[in-house]
């Protein structure tokens, strides 16, 4: 037991003595640390962790200052590869050969916070770490500590980014398995709008350990569509939290992608903090083997008349399991609230596992909250349906699978991303078969 | 020959006989309708023909074009040329009709060694099916019958039979649903693609659908077996008398 303990704050320890010398304000840092170390790393008898076990980071050996460089190509096998205004990092540092940033971006700002005009600094730098909690957050806390750098999306009052940003975040290990802590602070102004898609990508079959920290400030009537990818290695070790904060009339439809990752952990959620302010948080994961992806959301209606949607999607193969908890909390004040959620699992094989959970905590009478989760396998009706048409039994089982996916993909922006998204599932599930290609599927 | 020989067919599903010996023959050319009150088992039977293995066949055979129907699958029969237009055709979020129809086509070509079709030719094929059976070209770019209306979903069961263009037609109650003009549009779809290598089955519980289709033959299933079969005339006697005589006389067998 002892020994445990003192492995676990030894990674927490080697994650905060190589981290954070580029990262903003050194105080925060400092007491983020303290809550690091204080939080220690989560175990299973925690409520939050129950499903989830983390100890392959106390038993693994990490370069927690990885200098690798990204493999040659790599942003080529990653969907959205021709994004004009790119961020790429390796490792949580900027690579500026890899990114692009166009001058004229309507006044916005996609760049590293440190280097953000003065004015707009200040006002980043009020926001960084308000709206993740980094205090009871065990890896929100470890990120703040040790972020190397953070990446930034400013978007002035009612200017509007008619391209996506795409910032990449790569974990590339040379020998040791890599650990990094990117991070990116989105804000948008008054009636602003922007699409950005977060790739988390390991090249390969390597190890490496991402931990992310999103934090998304989203000003009235401002619009963000946000796209998290996780994708390469199957080896990955992904932990990501992402919050978001909705003023009056804001709206932000995200979607998570889970594809690669051997250990996928997301917190996801959303302060509905205004009136009449909008969330939509939907997820496509995709596991097979022994992979595991962990879910837990939260939509925190805090003020009336907000809707939230929430459909996450999971496609789960082999021995692999996903665990989803959405939690939805209406406060007293948040009277009209209207809130639809659904976890749907299609398993492929008897082996799969899935534990699915909402937690409704309504504290608000005049309400409306639907929830609903289902388990289960191709159905015979459709499938049969496909048959008698001609088309062969394992073909229609993939082409079913795709069309489970696919009520997710319909609601990505970009378009681009969408279709590239497509591809790569089409391909994952009907390769070999004598399907038209994916190309037709919209034709 | 016959391209259909039913012979003293029996079908179980959960234990319960619900074709209990039927018998039919259908030659290439002809339309036979099938008729029968609600239960008898006409669906039934057009499963058991489409392949569907809910159904239990406990006795009796099929042939069709002179090959044992009941040991192919599905996806064969319908390579081989037979087709079902659903009671019930279920909806496929996430797949456009088109791609549907495309994928189905280009497996039965290639099952049958013929060359698939190239885009341009596909969707020149599809428009001018789709002006057939008066379909909206809207209704190919949804998902397979999601949102469809009721008679949507069964006009395009009669779209679809037209662009695979089947040797073996089975329409379970494609009129039910339909207003009159849908009916007619339909009839007017089946009636083209009647020809001398081409049978038809349609299950209907209206002779007004027989007005318009004129059958060959009309067929009484009451119980799980052909009660009696006849011209186009017994339609109309059905029409007049109901069931009760058939069920009375099935009742004491
Ligand atoms: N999957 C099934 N499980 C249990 N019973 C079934 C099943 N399918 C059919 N049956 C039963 O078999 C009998 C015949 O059903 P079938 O659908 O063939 O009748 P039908 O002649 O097509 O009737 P209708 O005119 O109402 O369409 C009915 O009593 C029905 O309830
Ligand atoms: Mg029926």
């Amino acid at each position: 037991m002892s020994t445990q303990t003192i492995q676990k704050s030894d990674f927490i320890e080697a994650c905060i003595a190589a981290g954070g010398d580029a990262a903003p304000l050194p105080k925060l840092r400092e007491e983020a640390a303290a809550a690091a170390r204080a939080l220690g790393l989560p175990h299973t008898k925690l409520e939050e962790w129950r499903n989830t076990s983390v100890r392959v980071l106390s038993e693994t050996e990490f370069d927690h200052r990885p200098s690798a460089a990204a493999p040659s190509g790599i942003l080529r096998s990653l969907p959205m590869q021709d994004a004009e205004i790119r961020l790429v990092f390796v490792n949580g540092r900027l690579d500026e050969a890899l990114s692009s940033v166009p001058r004229d971006l309507s006044g916005a700002y996609v760049g590293l916070l440190r280097n953000a005009p003065e004015s707009v600094q200040e006002r980043l730098l009020s926001v960084y770490g308000t709206v993740a909690d980094w205090r009871t957050l065990h890896f929100v806390a470890l990120n703040t500590a040790c972020a190397a750098e953070c990446a930034v999306l400013w978007v002035p009052t009612r200017a509007a980014l008619a391209r996506p940003v795409h910032i990449i975040h790569l974990g590339v290990s040379s020998g040791k398995p890599a650990a990094s802590h990117p991070r990116l602070l989105c804000m948008l102004d008054e009636a602003a709008e922007a699409t950005v898609v977060e790739t988390f990508a390991v090249p390969g079959d390597q190890v490496a350990f991402l931990n992310s920290v999103t934090e998304i400030k989203v000003a009235a009537d401002a619009r963000l569509f946000h796209s998290r990818l996780q994708l390469g290695s199957e080896k990955a070790l992904h932990i990501s939290s992402l919050q978001a904060n909705c003023a009056d009339r804001a709206k932000v439809e995200q979607t998570t992608f889970t594809y690669g990752g051997a250990l996928v952990r997301n917190d996801t959620g959303s302060v509905l903090d205004g009136e009449a302010a909008e969330t939509t948080l939907n997820a496509l994961y995709i596991a097979r083997n022994e992979q595991h992806v962990d879910n837990h959301t939260t939509l925190d209606h805090a003020k009336p008349n907000c809707p939230s949607f929430e459909m996450y999607k999971g496609i789960v193969d082999d021995k692999a399991s996903a665990v989803f908890r959405g939690r939805i909390i209406v406060r007293p004040d948040a009277q009209k609230t209207d809130s639809k959620q659904s976890n749907m699992n299609l398993i492929l094989s008897d082996d799969a596992v899935i534990n699915s959970k909402p937690q409704l905590e309504i504290f608000a009478d005049d309400v409306r909250c639907t929830h609903g989760a289902t388990i289960g396998r191709i159905d015979d009706e459709p499938l049969f349906y496909l048959r008698s048409r001609g088309i062969d039994a394992k073909a229609a089982r993939h082409l079913l699978t795709f069309a489970f996916a696919s009520e997710v993909l319909d609601a990505i922006q970009p378009e681009q991303l969408k279709n590239e998204l497509e591809a790569l599932i089409f391909a994952r599930f009907a390769a070999g078969d004598t399907l038209p290609s994916s190309d037709d599927l919209h034709s | 020959m016959n391209m259909l020989e039913i012979k003293d067919l029996h079908v179980s599903v959960e234990e319960k006989e619900i074709l209990r010996g039927l018998s039919l023959s259908v030659k290439a050319g002809e339309v036979h309708a099938i008729m029968g009150p609600n239960g008898s088992g006409k669906s039934t039977l057009a499963q058991v023909l489409a392949g569907r293995d809910d159904y239990e066949v406990t006795s009796g055979s099929v042939s069709y074009e002179g090959e044992d129907l009941l040991e192919l699958d599905p996806e064969e029969r319908a390579c081989r040329g037979l087709f079902l237009a659903f009671q019930y055709p279920v909806q496929i979020p996430g797949i456009s009709n088109s791609y549907f129809l495309k994928a189905a086509l280009n497996a039965q070509k290639k099952y049958r060694g013929e060359p698939e079709l190239d885009a341009f030719e596909f969707s020149a094929l599809l428009k001018q099916k789709a002006k057939l059976v008066e379909i909206d070209e809207a209704l190919l770019h949804r998902a397979v019958n999601e949102g469809f209306s009721g008679g949507e979903k069964k006009r395009n069961e009669i779209f679809q039979m037209a662009v695979l263009e089947p040797k073996l037609c089975v329409l379970d109650e494609t009129d039910s649903g339909l207003d009159i003009d849908a009916l007619k549009i339909v009839a007017r779809g089946v009636n083209q693609m009647r020809s001398p290598e081409r049978a038809i089955i349609v299950v209907t519980h209206y002779q007004r659908l027989l007005e318009y289709i004129v059958p060959d033959f009309v067929h009484v299933l009451v119980d799980g077996r052909i009660a009696k079969s006849g011209g186009k005339e017994l339609a109309l006697e059905l029409e007049q008398k109901g069931y009760a005589d058939f069920e009375r006389a099935a009742a004491s067998v």
